[in-house]
């Protein structure tokens, strides 16, 4: 049962951040609501007033800032399937964004939203880390700009203050020469484990690695020995010994017991998607589509 | 879920068992509570513990129990209380073993624990987790009034 709040709707990012700083933790940010409107009902949350963002002007667009990409922090994942500009810039992106979740919660859910909540159980961090992302945080006394991985702390736990509007998120695409995949499997609504990878490729070896996995631990992590293995593989290296590479990443993972299964697990399904990831991207540098599909797993 | 730590501390048993006998004492070195207070000597007590997990609290009434005590080496405690407006329960269990160990002493912490309730729809991981950091802090405070 939701329990009755007041509902403020603050024409620009200080007024926002005015209330917060006011209501302090008495008052949530509101923006797509597909997270926060679920524990709110729940009553796991009891608060006085809704900020609701939704509205803010500027905060929904996506465009490219000094050679990055930025997206608003209340753009849905819809509209970032279909922006233009993603589609450029960070193709992955658009194409993991058609994946989350449900078409409701795409249709509505944003950009910074799910990156506040900071759900373990979420695609867009671990993506978004493989892009040295960095989200903009705004108050009245001023902006700051935090790596995507200093952000997110832990489960639910981000390093935003309550005063603080997370603004925007700001991209870095990739090299040319290079081509990503995000792998996730899961039996339920939200996945079990996402991989993440790119591999940059010059003069047919690689010269950059990026390894990120998500779900399976407090927060999305870089894995930057696995990724370091890497460092001059040609890609019939990469299609030969991806397993290495799993094993690594299994052995370097964060992984907590949940409702999804057990560390130990994860850590072994964390061996097996990486080199799956792997193996899909290797095809992509080389030109080749892999249509190689298991159950419940979702290949972007 | 359960957590087991080992906590070396330069103070003689004696001199931690002492820390660990004054209930309220030990208990107030678990971050997040408060009020600890006796309401039977050496059998019961009451204390108030308040947890943040982002953006939920939980504030629970917790009724400690003595249930097992051999002065000077091992204290066993149950507690356990109720968040009525999260509708979430918590119960505890936690076995603390004084040894001596070269000039100090060895303490291990025993605990395990479930939580109840609605909460529990936020997975298992982030409440293990989240009792891991508080049984080290716990260490730590503990540490300090000992050895302070």
């Amino acid at each position: 049962m939701l329990r009755p709040f007041a509902l403020h709707r603050p024409a620009t990012v200080a007024e926002a951040s005015e209330i917060l700083a006011q209501e302090g933790r008495d008052a949530a940010l509101y923006a797509g609501g597909t997270e926060l409107l679920v524990i709110l009902k729940e009553g796991l949350l009891r608060v006085k007033s809704l900020v609701d963002v939704k509205r803010l002007p500027g905060l929904a667009d996506i465009r490219a800032d000094d050679g990055h990409l930025l997206i608003g922090a209340t753009a849905t994942h819809r509209t970032v399937e279909h922006a233009p500009e993603v589609h450029a810039r960070c193709p992955l992106i658009a194409r993991v964004a058609r994946h989350v979740a449900n078409v409701r919660v795409r249709s509505v859910g944003t950009v910074g939203g799910n990156l506040a909540f900071a759900d373990p159980h979420s695609d867009l961090a671990t993506v978004f880390l493989l892009f040295d992302a960095k989200v903009r945080l705004s108050a009245r006394a001023g902006e700051r700009e935090l790596a995507l991985g200093d952000f997110v702390v832990g489960p639910y736990e981000t390093s935003r203050r309550d005063e603080e509007i997370l603004t925007s998120v700001r991209l870095l695409p990739w090299p040319a020469g290079t081509a990503g995949a995000y792998v996730k499997y899961g039996l339920h609504e939200r996945p079990t484990l996402g991989v993440a990878v790119a591999l940059t490729v010059a003069g047919g070896a690689v010269r950059g690695a990026r390894i990120a996995v998500g779900c399976v631990g407090p927060r999305p992590q870089r894995l930057a020995g696995a990724e370091g293995r890497l460092g001059g593989w040609s890609l019939a290296d990469v299609e030969r010994r991806a397993e290495e590479v799993g094993a690594e990443a299994a052995a370097a993972v964060d992984a907590v017991d949940d409702l999804h299964g057990s560390a130990e697990y994860k850590r072994d399904m964390t061996r097996v998607f990486v080199r799956r990831a792997l193996l899909v991207a290797a095809g992509r540098a080389a030109g080749r589509e892999s249509h190689e599909r298991h159950p419940h797993t979702v290949v972007v | 879920m359960r957590v087991e730590r080992d906590l070396d501390v330069t103070a003689s048993p004696e001199r931690l068992w002492a820390v660990l006998w004054d209930v309220p004492r030990m208990v107030a070195c678990l971050p997040g509570c408060t009020e600890a207070r006796e309401v039977e000597p050496q059998k019961h007590y009451e204390a108030h513990m308040s947890q943040r997990v982002g953006p939920i609290s939980l504030s629970v009434p917790m009724q400690v129990t003595i249930v097992d005590v051999e002065p000077p080496g091992s204290l066993a405690l149950e507690a356990k209380g109720r968040d009525g407006s999260l509708g979430a329960s918590v119960a505890m269990s936690v076995r603390l073993v004084v040894a001596p160990r070269g000039g100090g002493s060895r303490l291990r912490v025993e605990a395990e624990g479930k939580i109840l309730g609605k909460l529990g729809a936020l997975g298992h991981g982030v409440i293990q987790r989240r009792a891991e950091e508080l049984i080290d802090e716990f260490g730590v405070r503990l540490k300090r009034v000992v050895e302070g």
